[in-house]
Protein backbone atom coordinates (compact mmCIF):
# COMPACT_ATOMS: atom_id res chain seq x y z
CA UNK A 1 0.00 0.00 0.00
CA UNK A 2 1.60 3.10 -1.16
CA UNK A 3 1.97 5.55 1.44
CA UNK A 4 1.95 8.60 -0.50
CA UNK A 5 -1.11 10.47 -2.64
CA UNK A 6 -0.19 10.32 -6.37
CA UNK A 7 -1.63 13.50 -6.95
CA UNK A 8 0.18 16.45 -4.74
CA UNK A 9 -2.42 17.41 -2.38
CA UNK A 10 -0.80 21.28 -2.48
CA UNK A 11 -2.09 21.06 -6.45
CA UNK A 12 -5.26 19.30 -5.64
CA UNK A 13 -5.57 22.31 -2.60
CA UNK A 14 -4.98 25.02 -5.41
CA UNK A 15 -7.02 23.65 -7.91
CA UNK A 16 -9.72 23.47 -5.56
CA UNK A 17 -9.04 27.04 -4.04
CA UNK A 18 -9.63 27.78 -7.89
CA UNK A 19 -12.24 26.18 -8.65
CA UNK A 20 -11.62 23.90 -11.16
CA UNK A 21 -12.96 20.95 -9.83
CA UNK A 22 -15.65 18.74 -10.80
CA UNK A 23 -18.31 16.63 -8.51
CA UNK A 24 -18.71 13.28 -8.94
CA UNK A 25 -22.74 12.82 -9.01
CA UNK A 26 -23.04 9.49 -7.78
CA UNK A 27 -21.00 9.17 -4.26
CA UNK A 28 -20.28 13.11 -4.41
CA UNK A 29 -23.21 14.91 -5.10
CA UNK A 30 -26.45 12.96 -4.26
CA UNK A 31 -25.29 11.88 -0.76
CA UNK A 32 -24.02 14.55 0.45
CA UNK A 33 -26.83 16.91 -0.27
CA UNK A 34 -29.47 15.92 2.59
CA UNK A 35 -27.03 16.74 5.16
CA UNK A 36 -26.15 19.75 4.25
CA UNK A 37 -27.89 23.11 5.45
CA UNK A 38 -27.88 24.32 1.70
CA UNK A 39 -29.45 21.62 -0.39
CA UNK A 40 -28.38 23.53 -3.47
CA UNK A 41 -25.54 21.97 -5.82
CA UNK A 42 -23.86 25.71 -5.17
CA UNK A 43 -23.77 24.38 -1.59
CA UNK A 44 -22.21 20.98 -2.29
CA UNK A 45 -19.69 22.96 -3.93
CA UNK A 46 -18.41 25.03 -1.46
CA UNK A 47 -18.78 22.56 0.82
CA UNK A 48 -16.43 20.45 -1.63
CA UNK A 49 -14.13 23.11 -1.48
CA UNK A 50 -13.94 23.60 2.36
CA UNK A 51 -13.60 19.83 2.77
CA UNK A 52 -10.41 19.53 0.43
CA UNK A 53 -9.05 23.08 1.59
CA UNK A 54 -8.82 20.90 5.23
CA UNK A 55 -7.13 17.63 3.91
CA UNK A 56 -3.61 17.15 5.01
CA UNK A 57 -1.27 14.39 4.53
CA UNK A 58 -2.03 12.80 7.61
CA UNK A 59 -5.50 12.03 6.19
CA UNK A 60 -4.18 10.14 3.55
CA UNK A 61 -5.37 6.52 3.51
CA UNK A 62 -4.16 4.59 -0.08
CA UNK A 63 -4.82 4.81 -3.74
CA UNK A 64 -7.14 3.14 -6.07
CA UNK A 65 -5.49 1.95 -9.42
CA UNK A 66 -7.93 1.49 -12.19
CA UNK A 67 -6.61 0.16 -15.46
CA UNK A 68 -7.23 2.50 -18.68
CA UNK A 69 -9.16 1.06 -21.44
CA UNK A 70 -8.80 3.21 -23.49
CA UNK A 71 -5.12 4.46 -23.12
CA UNK A 72 -2.06 2.62 -21.24
CA UNK A 73 -1.51 2.85 -17.60
CA UNK A 74 -4.19 3.41 -14.56
CA UNK A 75 -6.15 5.90 -13.72
CA UNK A 76 -4.93 6.82 -9.98
CA UNK A 77 -7.41 7.42 -7.35
CA UNK A 78 -5.86 8.99 -3.99
CA UNK A 79 -8.11 8.21 -0.64
CA UNK A 80 -8.70 10.37 2.04
CA UNK A 81 -10.39 9.82 5.39
CA UNK A 82 -10.71 13.03 7.06
CA UNK A 83 -12.22 14.81 10.24
CA UNK A 84 -13.46 17.81 9.69
CA UNK A 85 -13.14 20.61 11.84
CA UNK A 86 -16.33 22.42 13.78
CA UNK A 87 -15.82 25.36 12.13
CA UNK A 88 -16.58 23.43 8.32
CA UNK A 89 -19.29 21.30 10.19
CA UNK A 90 -21.32 23.88 11.78
CA UNK A 91 -21.31 26.47 8.36
CA UNK A 92 -22.29 23.82 5.90
CA UNK A 93 -23.84 20.27 7.73
CA UNK A 94 -27.34 19.45 9.74
CA UNK A 95 -25.62 18.01 12.35
CA UNK A 96 -22.47 19.69 14.48
CA UNK A 97 -21.34 15.15 14.74
CA UNK A 98 -21.13 14.53 11.17
CA UNK A 99 -17.40 15.08 11.14
CA UNK A 100 -15.77 11.46 9.54
CA UNK A 101 -15.73 12.17 5.93
CA UNK A 102 -14.54 10.01 2.86
CA UNK A 103 -12.71 11.59 -0.07
CA UNK A 104 -12.34 9.93 -3.23
CA UNK A 105 -10.34 12.51 -5.81
CA UNK A 106 -8.03 12.27 -8.87
CA UNK A 107 -6.58 15.07 -11.52
CA UNK A 108 -6.97 14.73 -15.06
CA UNK A 109 -5.32 17.18 -17.38
CA UNK A 110 -7.68 16.93 -20.61
CA UNK A 111 -8.16 20.67 -21.79
CA UNK A 112 -6.44 22.00 -18.42
CA UNK A 113 -5.14 20.23 -14.80
CA UNK A 114 -8.84 19.77 -12.89
CA UNK A 115 -9.51 17.63 -9.92
CA UNK A 116 -12.45 15.16 -9.95
CA UNK A 117 -13.71 14.82 -6.38
CA UNK A 118 -15.76 10.89 -7.07
CA UNK A 119 -16.31 10.34 -3.67
CA UNK A 120 -17.38 12.86 -0.63
CA UNK A 121 -19.44 10.46 1.97
CA UNK A 122 -19.50 9.86 5.68
CA UNK A 123 -16.78 7.18 6.76
CA UNK A 124 -18.59 3.81 6.34
CA UNK A 125 -16.87 1.73 8.13
CA UNK A 126 -12.90 2.42 10.22
CA UNK A 127 -10.12 3.43 7.64
CA UNK A 128 -6.47 2.77 8.14
CA UNK A 129 -4.71 5.75 7.17
CA UNK A 130 -1.21 5.33 5.48
CA UNK A 131 0.03 7.05 9.07
CA UNK A 132 -0.79 3.89 10.63
CA UNK A 133 -3.57 5.70 12.46
CA UNK A 134 -7.22 4.54 12.15
CA UNK A 135 -10.31 6.86 11.84
CA UNK A 136 -13.57 5.32 12.61
CA UNK A 137 -16.93 6.84 11.81
CA UNK A 138 -18.91 9.02 13.64
CA UNK A 139 -22.27 8.72 12.11
CA UNK A 140 -24.03 6.70 9.54
CA UNK A 141 -26.34 8.09 6.20
CA UNK A 142 -29.57 7.25 7.85
CA UNK A 143 -29.17 9.53 10.84
CA UNK B 1 -12.77 20.14 -22.60
CA UNK B 2 -15.58 18.26 -24.86
CA UNK B 3 -14.88 15.11 -24.21
CA UNK B 4 -12.49 13.14 -21.80
CA UNK B 5 -11.53 9.46 -20.22
CA UNK B 6 -13.98 8.94 -17.63
CA UNK B 7 -11.72 9.54 -14.38
CA UNK B 8 -13.79 7.01 -12.41
CA UNK B 9 -13.95 3.99 -14.59
CA UNK B 10 -11.30 4.90 -17.02
CA UNK B 11 -13.11 3.02 -19.41
CA UNK B 12 -15.53 4.95 -20.95
CA UNK B 13 -15.51 8.44 -22.37
CA UNK B 14 -16.93 11.77 -21.05
CA UNK B 15 -19.64 13.57 -23.16
CA UNK B 16 -22.45 15.95 -22.71
CA UNK B 17 -25.06 13.86 -22.63
CA UNK B 18 -29.15 14.22 -22.32
CA UNK B 19 -30.90 11.13 -20.57
CA UNK B 20 -34.58 10.24 -19.36
CA UNK B 21 -35.39 10.03 -15.31
CA UNK B 22 -32.45 12.03 -13.95
CA UNK B 23 -33.15 13.67 -10.73
CA UNK B 24 -31.26 15.48 -7.88
CA UNK B 25 -32.15 15.66 -4.41
CA UNK B 26 -32.80 19.39 -3.76
CA UNK B 27 -34.03 21.37 -0.78
CA UNK B 28 -36.73 19.29 0.80
CA UNK B 29 -37.45 17.10 -2.16
CA UNK B 30 -35.45 13.89 -2.35
CA UNK B 31 -36.03 13.20 -5.99
CA UNK B 32 -36.31 16.27 -8.56
CA UNK B 33 -36.67 15.74 -11.96
CA UNK B 34 -34.19 17.49 -14.62
CA UNK B 35 -35.43 18.25 -18.31
CA UNK B 36 -34.31 15.02 -20.48
CA UNK B 37 -32.97 17.52 -22.93
CA UNK B 38 -30.54 18.87 -19.99
CA UNK B 39 -27.02 18.27 -20.99
CA UNK B 40 -25.01 16.62 -18.38
CA UNK B 41 -21.02 15.38 -18.83
CA UNK B 42 -21.52 11.69 -18.54
CA UNK B 43 -19.17 8.38 -19.13
CA UNK B 44 -20.84 6.41 -21.63
CA UNK B 45 -19.50 3.09 -20.06
CA UNK B 46 -20.38 3.57 -16.46
CA UNK B 47 -22.78 6.76 -16.56
CA UNK B 48 -21.31 8.33 -13.94
CA UNK B 49 -22.24 12.05 -14.42
CA UNK B 50 -19.39 15.21 -13.18
CA UNK B 51 -20.94 18.65 -12.26
CA UNK B 52 -17.91 21.53 -12.61
CA UNK B 53 -18.82 25.46 -11.82
CA UNK B 54 -20.63 26.54 -14.24
CA UNK B 55 -23.00 23.91 -14.81
CA UNK B 56 -23.91 23.64 -10.86
CA UNK B 57 -24.82 27.26 -11.12
CA UNK B 58 -27.08 26.28 -14.49
CA UNK B 59 -28.57 23.19 -13.17
CA UNK B 60 -29.43 24.85 -9.70
CA UNK B 61 -31.32 27.58 -11.54
CA UNK B 62 -33.09 24.58 -13.46
CA UNK B 63 -33.72 22.86 -10.03
CA UNK B 64 -35.00 26.04 -9.00
CA UNK B 65 -37.53 26.58 -11.35
CA UNK B 66 -38.79 22.99 -11.14
CA UNK B 67 -39.14 23.50 -7.09
CA UNK B 68 -40.95 26.47 -7.85
CA UNK B 69 -43.34 24.97 -9.84
CA UNK B 70 -43.94 21.65 -7.55
CA UNK B 71 -43.84 24.08 -4.64
CA UNK B 72 -46.57 26.33 -6.00
CA UNK B 73 -48.84 23.70 -6.67
CA UNK B 74 -48.87 22.28 -3.58
CA UNK B 75 -49.86 25.32 -1.79
CA UNK B 76 -52.16 26.23 -4.36
CA UNK B 77 -53.91 22.88 -3.84
CA UNK B 78 -53.78 23.75 0.08
CA UNK B 79 -55.39 26.52 -0.55
CA UNK B 80 -58.08 25.42 -2.52
CA UNK B 81 -59.24 23.15 -0.33
CA UNK B 82 -59.12 25.89 2.59
CA UNK B 83 -61.12 27.99 0.25
CA UNK B 84 -64.14 25.85 0.56
CA UNK B 85 -64.35 27.02 3.91
CA UNK B 86 -62.89 30.78 3.90
CA UNK B 87 -62.64 33.29 1.52
CA UNK B 88 -58.45 33.80 0.75
CA UNK B 89 -58.64 37.86 2.00
CA UNK B 90 -60.46 36.07 5.15
CA UNK B 91 -57.40 33.91 5.83
CA UNK B 92 -54.93 36.15 5.23
CA UNK B 93 -56.69 38.98 7.80
CA UNK B 94 -57.32 35.76 10.40
CA UNK B 95 -53.03 35.29 9.62
CA UNK B 96 -52.36 39.07 10.01
CA UNK B 97 -50.45 38.39 6.55
CA UNK B 98 -50.44 41.54 4.13
CA UNK B 99 -52.90 41.35 1.11
CA UNK B 100 -52.08 38.93 -1.48
CA UNK B 101 -49.40 37.42 0.49
CA UNK B 102 -51.20 33.67 -0.13
CA UNK B 103 -51.39 34.86 -3.82
CA UNK B 104 -47.14 34.79 -3.73
CA UNK B 105 -47.13 31.61 -2.05
CA UNK B 106 -49.39 30.06 -4.32
CA UNK B 107 -47.86 31.72 -7.71
CA UNK B 108 -44.03 30.33 -5.61
CA UNK B 109 -43.37 34.24 -5.22
CA UNK B 110 -42.52 33.55 -1.72
CA UNK B 111 -41.78 29.66 -0.03
CA UNK B 112 -43.33 28.71 3.19
CA UNK B 113 -41.01 28.95 5.89
CA UNK B 114 -40.10 28.76 9.43
CA UNK B 115 -40.01 32.56 9.53
CA UNK B 116 -43.72 32.64 8.55
CA UNK B 117 -44.44 30.93 11.33
CA UNK B 118 -42.30 33.11 13.38
CA UNK B 119 -43.98 35.89 12.21
CA UNK B 120 -47.03 34.32 12.33
CA UNK B 121 -46.18 33.83 16.04
CA UNK B 122 -44.77 38.06 16.60
CA UNK B 123 -48.02 38.85 15.59
CA UNK B 124 -49.99 36.97 17.87
CA UNK B 125 -47.92 37.86 20.90
CA UNK B 126 -48.61 41.56 19.53
CA UNK B 127 -52.11 41.29 19.48
CA UNK B 128 -52.16 40.31 23.21
CA UNK B 129 -51.50 36.76 23.11
CA UNK B 130 -51.12 34.67 26.67
CA UNK B 131 -49.68 31.37 24.80
CA UNK B 132 -48.59 30.29 21.64
CA UNK B 133 -48.48 27.24 20.66
CA UNK B 134 -46.71 25.51 17.34
CA UNK B 135 -47.53 22.48 16.07
CA UNK B 136 -44.74 20.73 14.29
CA UNK B 137 -45.30 18.44 11.64
CA UNK B 138 -47.81 15.87 12.36
CA UNK B 139 -51.38 14.71 11.40
CA UNK B 140 -52.73 15.79 14.56
CA UNK B 141 -52.10 19.32 13.05
CA UNK B 142 -52.61 19.08 9.20
CA UNK B 143 -55.27 17.12 9.00
CA UNK B 144 -56.84 16.63 12.10
CA UNK B 145 -55.48 13.35 13.26
CA UNK B 146 -56.16 10.53 9.92
CA UNK B 147 -53.24 10.05 9.14
CA UNK B 148 -53.63 10.35 5.46
CA UNK B 149 -51.58 13.79 5.17
CA UNK B 150 -51.07 13.99 1.44
CA UNK B 151 -47.81 12.20 0.71
CA UNK B 152 -46.51 15.48 -1.14
CA UNK B 153 -46.70 17.51 1.87
CA UNK B 154 -45.39 14.59 4.19
CA UNK B 155 -41.94 14.09 2.14
CA UNK B 156 -41.40 17.68 0.70
CA UNK B 157 -42.95 20.11 3.39
CA UNK B 158 -41.02 21.72 5.84
CA UNK B 159 -38.75 19.38 7.64
CA UNK B 160 -38.25 16.51 10.32
CA UNK B 161 -39.23 16.90 13.54
CA UNK B 162 -35.74 15.94 14.89
CA UNK B 163 -34.27 18.84 12.77
CA UNK B 164 -37.59 21.16 13.61
CA UNK B 165 -37.74 20.92 17.38
CA UNK B 166 -33.73 21.71 18.54
CA UNK B 167 -33.96 24.55 15.80
CA UNK B 168 -37.23 26.01 17.17
CA UNK B 169 -35.87 25.74 20.87
CA UNK B 170 -32.80 26.79 20.39
CA UNK B 171 -33.88 30.12 18.76
CA UNK B 172 -36.23 30.72 21.36
CA UNK B 173 -33.71 30.42 23.40
CA UNK B 174 -31.37 32.33 22.23
CA UNK B 175 -34.32 34.71 21.42
CA UNK B 176 -34.78 34.62 25.30
CA UNK B 177 -39.11 33.99 24.85
CA UNK B 178 -38.24 30.03 25.77
CA UNK B 179 -40.21 30.54 28.50
CA UNK B 180 -43.15 32.92 26.94
CA UNK B 181 -43.85 29.70 24.10
CA UNK B 182 -45.09 26.45 24.54
CA UNK B 183 -43.76 24.06 22.16
CA UNK B 184 -45.83 21.22 21.12
CA UNK B 185 -44.61 18.54 18.43
CA UNK B 186 -46.24 15.97 16.55
CA UNK B 187 -45.78 13.57 13.40
CA UNK B 188 -44.65 10.02 13.89
CA UNK B 189 -44.76 10.26 17.62
CA UNK B 190 -45.85 6.14 18.13
CA UNK B 191 -44.45 5.29 21.83
CA UNK B 192 -43.59 7.30 25.10
CA UNK B 193 -39.98 6.77 23.91
CA UNK B 194 -40.46 8.96 21.01
CA UNK B 195 -42.65 11.55 23.37
CA UNK B 196 -39.36 11.20 25.55
CA UNK B 197 -36.80 12.42 22.61
CA UNK B 198 -39.24 14.98 20.98
CA UNK B 199 -39.27 16.96 24.97
CA UNK B 200 -35.49 16.26 25.07
CA UNK B 201 -34.56 17.70 22.27
CA UNK B 202 -36.68 20.63 23.32
CA UNK B 203 -40.64 20.31 23.25
CA UNK B 204 -42.18 21.23 26.15
CA UNK B 205 -45.45 18.37 25.14
CA UNK B 206 -46.50 16.42 22.27
CA UNK B 207 -49.92 15.73 20.18
CA UNK B 208 -50.76 12.46 18.95
CA UNK B 209 -53.47 11.34 16.62
CA UNK B 210 -52.33 8.06 14.54
CA UNK B 211 -51.77 6.26 17.50
CA UNK B 212 -54.64 6.54 19.11
CA UNK B 213 -56.57 5.84 16.03
CA UNK B 214 -54.62 3.32 15.63
CA UNK B 215 -55.06 1.82 19.42
CA UNK B 216 -58.84 2.05 18.75
CA UNK B 217 -58.35 -0.29 15.48
CA UNK B 218 -57.35 1.97 12.43
CA UNK B 219 -55.73 0.45 9.56
CA UNK B 220 -54.70 2.95 8.13
CA UNK B 221 -56.03 2.66 4.38
CA UNK B 222 -56.14 6.59 4.32
CA UNK B 223 -60.18 6.55 3.06
CA UNK B 224 -61.05 8.35 6.34
CA UNK B 225 -62.84 11.06 3.76
CA UNK B 226 -64.05 9.10 0.76
CA UNK B 227 -67.51 7.04 0.52
CA UNK B 228 -69.06 6.24 3.67
CA UNK B 229 -66.03 6.99 5.56
CA UNK B 230 -63.99 5.03 7.96
CA UNK B 231 -64.46 1.13 7.45
CA UNK B 232 -63.97 0.36 11.37
CA UNK B 233 -66.21 2.99 12.12
CA UNK B 234 -63.62 5.66 13.86
CA UNK B 235 -63.87 8.46 11.13
CA UNK B 236 -67.14 8.51 9.92
CA UNK B 237 -71.09 9.77 10.47
CA UNK B 238 -72.76 6.48 9.08
CA UNK B 239 -74.84 5.39 11.75
CA UNK B 240 -74.30 1.35 10.26
CA UNK B 241 -70.33 1.45 10.19
CA UNK B 242 -70.01 3.64 13.41
CA UNK B 243 -71.70 1.02 15.56
CA UNK B 244 -68.50 -1.09 14.97
CA UNK B 245 -67.04 0.92 17.44
CA UNK B 246 -68.55 0.82 20.80
CA UNK B 247 -67.31 3.58 23.14
CA UNK B 248 -66.66 1.73 26.39
CA UNK B 249 -64.42 -0.47 24.64
CA UNK B 250 -62.92 2.60 22.55
CA UNK B 251 -62.06 4.09 26.01
CA UNK B 252 -60.43 1.34 27.59
CA UNK B 253 -58.34 0.96 24.62
CA UNK B 254 -57.47 4.95 24.85
CA UNK B 255 -56.78 4.35 28.67
CA UNK B 256 -54.62 1.59 28.18
CA UNK B 257 -52.57 3.02 25.96
CA UNK B 258 -52.03 6.41 27.75
CA UNK B 259 -51.76 4.82 31.12
CA UNK B 260 -48.68 2.21 29.52
CA UNK B 261 -46.93 5.47 27.95
CA UNK B 262 -47.17 7.42 31.33
CA UNK B 263 -45.56 4.45 33.25
CA UNK B 264 -42.99 4.08 31.02
CA UNK B 265 -42.47 7.90 30.54
CA UNK B 266 -42.07 7.80 34.50
CA UNK B 267 -39.46 5.11 34.16
CA UNK B 268 -37.36 6.99 31.54
CA UNK B 269 -37.56 10.41 33.63
CA UNK B 270 -36.79 8.28 36.53
CA UNK B 271 -33.92 6.54 34.60
CA UNK B 272 -32.29 9.53 34.52
CA UNK B 273 -32.74 10.86 37.67
CA UNK B 274 -35.09 13.94 36.92
CA UNK B 275 -38.12 15.05 39.15
CA UNK B 276 -40.31 15.80 36.02
CA UNK B 277 -41.03 15.85 32.38
CA UNK B 278 -40.16 19.57 32.28
CA UNK B 279 -36.65 18.76 33.74
CA UNK B 280 -36.20 16.89 30.43
CA UNK B 281 -37.02 19.72 28.25
CA UNK B 282 -34.08 20.33 25.69
CA UNK B 283 -32.09 18.27 27.37
CA UNK B 284 -30.17 16.92 24.07
CA UNK B 285 -26.88 15.51 25.97
CA UNK B 286 -28.98 12.76 27.48
CA UNK B 287 -30.03 11.40 23.37
CA UNK B 288 -27.55 8.56 22.37
CA UNK B 289 -27.01 8.37 18.86
CA UNK B 290 -26.96 4.42 17.68
CA UNK B 291 -24.05 3.83 15.01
Amino acid sequence: MADAPWHSLSEVKALGAADKFDLGVTSATKRILPHLLDRTLDGVRRFAKAVVAQLRLLDFAHRVNLPRKLGKGFVVHDVYATRLGDAIAKAHLEGTYKTTWYVKLTIISAGGRRVFVLSLHCLMDPIRRADGTTLSPTWKESQ
Amino acid sequence: MKTFECPACGKGRVAPRGGKGRSFPYKQVPALEIADDFEIPTCDACGEMFIGAILAKKLDAHLERRYARLLAAAVKSAIKKIAEHARQQELEQLLGLSHGYLSKLRNGKKEPSPALVGELMFEAVDRGAQTVIVGLGGTATVDGGTGAAPEIAKKNIAMPIEYAIPKVHDYLVSEGVRDDVVLIASGGLRTADDIAKAIALGADGCVVATAEAVAVGCTHCGNCERGRGCQVGITTTDPELSRFIEPEWGETRIVNLYTAWTKRLRSIIAGFGLKSVRDLRGRKDLLVRHM
